[in-house]
């Protein structure tokens, strides 16, 4: 009995180790995605034209001139 | 971070949220918009719901910010006054961001606590009850979603929003299932007419392309004058190649209590089969490994010991590759429906396996072949 409950233990710990190793290789990806595919750090923000909440069209370049922080997101 | 924008406002540092593609589509009933106006009214309803003070900028529909800053959900940069980017981050850190504001612009005057600021949070959109003669689909372990493209002419909007989502193997094996959903947009407030008829979705299909068991679909249409739960078809699919395009036509109708107005609408989509990374995730859906893999299940409780083999493909052929082995010995690999392939720890498709990559096989010895239950790519 207790050999079949040490072996429970053993399994639990062997699946979850796997979990957290499969999810610490997911965000490890993205991480290293994020380094690759984003503006390195001196790089000059993309020439982009975003929209402001009017609509109207916003070119990133405007953001010259003080320091300004972008948060990503959305509603959900 | 409106704390921090209020600390920081006096230092003259600006503030932007970047609206995107929802990152987790569904959640609080939101879908995901198809046109910027509707993008323009997400950020109206997050303004009015949370309370936000820092302003909003939006990316087009093409979603070339997203696709510009690294495809985070959650991302963060601080951009110099040269326009260079000085500092960014993959998750959004508000007391690391504080702390890189005080060591470039100085310590501010106050630290505002946000529960001070009352800001609001999002809640689930009105919905009604999920009528009974609707029931819940079981869905695939593995969903991921395709492309949709709904043709956009006129003015009248897309009130019901079709996504779809197909089993890994659809797009790795060419057959599986499909889950088409269509879900009206909690922006316009409307609801589906009964009393007219069930929503149908029909699917035109190109001679050579996908075939699907069924091409006319009708949702069940509950006893109920109206309701507001989705429309939700599993269907399987065979054929099919990536980048093959179908056209969808959905017939509804829908009312507008606030607006005083039914409708029977027809609006057309050219669904691609290929991942949208722009889609989102839905909570709770397509992480889970696949529950259908019989095989991979069976190679997984069998009495033979797992291992680990290594070599190169000498040849690929269908589900079964041939590798030359670390020893030299040529060994049959074969590839079940559900067998995992990664390379750099991300999934990759089958398509990646070709003559010289070197790969590692985790599996077991089956009727003198090794089964594969995963597969990474070490080299190519």
């Amino acid at each position: 009995m207790r050999i079949v409950f040490h072996c429970i233990v053993l399994a639990a710990s062997v699946l979850l180790f796997q979990a957290a190793v499969v999810h610490a290789q997911g965000r490890r990806a993205a991480e290293h995605d994020f380094q690759n595919r984003s503006p390195r750090v001196g790089d000059p923000v993309p020439n982009l034209t975003a929209y402001d909440a009017q609509g109207k069209p916003f070119p990133l370049s405007k953001l010259k001139g003080s320091y300004t922080v972008l948060v990503f997101g959305c509603l959900t | 971070m409106e704390a921090i924008r209020q600390d920081f406002a006096s230092k003259g540092v600006r503030f932007y949220y970047v609206y995107k593609a929802l990152a987790h589509p569904e959640l609080h009933g939101y879908v995901q918009p198809y046109t910027l106006e509707e993008r323009l009214a997400h950020v109206r309803e997050a303004v009015r719901r949370l309370g936000t003070r820092i302003p909003w900028l939006v990316d087009p529909m093409d979603n070339r910010l997203k696709h510009a800053f690294g495809d985070q959900p959650n991302s963060e940069f601080i951009i110099g006054p040269d326009g260079k980017v000085v500092l960014k981050r993959a998750w959004c850190d508000p007391q690391a961001l504080r702390e890189d504001l005080e060591r470039l612009v100085g310590a501010p005057e106050s630290h505002t606590d946000p529960a001070e600021l009352n800001l609001g949070a999002i809640r689930d959109t009105a919905t009604r009850r999920r009528p009974e003669e609707l029931p819940q689909l079981e869905l695939p372990g593995d969903l991921t979603p395709v492309v949709v493209k709904p043709h956009l002419v006129g003015e009248e909007p897309f009130y019901a929003k079709l996504r779809v989502e197909v089993e890994r193997a659809v797009l790795n094996d060419g057959e599986g299932q499909v889950f088409l959903a269509l879900r009206l947009d909690p922006l316009y407030h409307v609801h589906w007419n009964n009393l007219v008829g069930p929503v149908r979705l029909k699917l035109l299909l190109p001679d050579d392309g996908p075939v699907f068991e069924a091409t006319e679909l009708t949702a069940l249409r509950p006893q109920q004058e109206s309701d507001g739960a989705p429309r939700e078809f599993l269907i399987r699919v065979r054929k099919v190649n990536e980048g093959d395009r179908i056209e969808a036509v959905v017939y509804y109708a829908a009312c507008s209590d606030e607006e005083g107005w039914c409708k029977i609408l027809t609006q057309r989509y050219t669904i691609v089969f290929r991942r949208d990374k722009d889609a989102g995730r839905v909570i709770g859906r397509g992480r889970r490994r696949p529950e259908r893999n019989v095989a991979v299940r069976e190679a997984a409780r069998g009495s033979g010991r797992r291992s680990v083999l290594t070599g190169a493909i000498v040849e690929a052929r269908g589900n079964v590759l041939r590798i030359r082995d670390s020893a030299g010995a040529t060994r049959s690999v074969r590839l079940l429906p559900g067998t995992r392939i990664f390379r750099s720890g991300r999934a990759a498709p089958r398509d990646r396996l070709k003559q010289g990559t070197r790969i590692g096989v985790f599996g077991q010895e089956r009727n003198g072949e090794f089964w594969a239950m995963r597969l990474l790519i070490l080299h190519e």
